[in-house]
């Protein structure tokens, strides 16, 4: 497959997008996200600290995983 | 961009000015909505990722440099905010098989446009960025190199192995045009 058949291909499968501006004002979420007050339990700290440990042990366990994150990021 | 910007406004932004940041977004959102509509591909989500990325701006703004482009800066954050949008969704597609799409009678370009979608959306994000600005947007390597903030060698590394994965992909789907 040529890159010229990709291309077309892949114009065909996302269109040009036919808005260019948002359909609604969105400024009052936007105020609603800045007011809303920022949540960070201790569920949120133990998921974090337990996600960082499974990353550092299983790239301590497999150096080459390291090349299949990087690749993933 | 309009980035002509008032330094003062600017400024005024940074301390946590709510009204001067409400004027910035009146300035830029149109453009920041094309932008990530770019990358997204889809009204609904380019209006989500618009409200996180000026969300994402507001909360970063101690480090917005005043004497810097605020249109860049939008567009980076945009830009990551899109990426990161594009990140969450990949897991899903995965999962999704062509037949999960149809939904009754279909013709066969759109089914193929369905399987083609799906086959993308499987990229790593960094790769379905610039995939899309390249083949889709028709951009060159120097301009998305400039709009992304890259070397024009990622550039052509990331394009290469987004055609390669989409290939490999589309040829997994039984697409061989």
């Amino acid at each position: 497959m040529n890159e010229e058949r990709l291309r077309s291909l892949l114009c065909s499968a996302f269109p040009k997008p036919e808005s260019d501006k948002p359909s609604r004002d969105l400024w009052p979420s936007i105020v609603r996200r800045i007011e809303a007050p920022t949540a960070w339990s201790w569920i949120d700290t133990s998921v974090a600290v337990g996600a960082a440990t499974g990353v550092a042990i299983t790239l301590a366990v497999l150096p080459k995983a390291l090349l299949l994150l990087a690749y993933h990021l | 961009m309009p980035d002509e910007l008032d330094h003062e406004l600017l400024k005024r932004f940074v301390e946590g000015d709510q009204d001067a940041f409400e004027s910035l977004f009146r300035q830029f959102e149109a453009e920041v909505y094309r932008w990530v509509m770019r990358i997204v591909r889809d009204s609904g989500i380019a209006e989500d990722v618009l409200v996180e990325a000026f969300w994402r701006a507001y909360r970063g703004r101690a480090h917005f440099d005043p004497s810097r482009s605020f249109g860049a800066w939008m567009r980076r954050i945009a830009t990551n905010s899109a990426c990161d949008h594009l990140r969450m969704m990949r897991p899903r597609a995965s999962w999704i098989t062509i037949a999960d799409g149809i939904e009754g009678p279909k013709s066969v370009d759109r089914v193929q446009g369905e399987s083609i979608a799906l086959a993308f959306r499987k990229l790593p994000p960094k790769l379905q960025l610039v995939t899309t600005l390249a083949l889709i947007e028709g951009k060159s390597h120097a301009e998305i190199a400039e709009a992304l903030h890259l070397p024009v060698g990622t550039v052509k590394s990331r394009l290469s192995r987004g055609v390669h994965g989409l290939r490999k992909e589309l040829a997994r789907l039984g697409i061989r045009p």
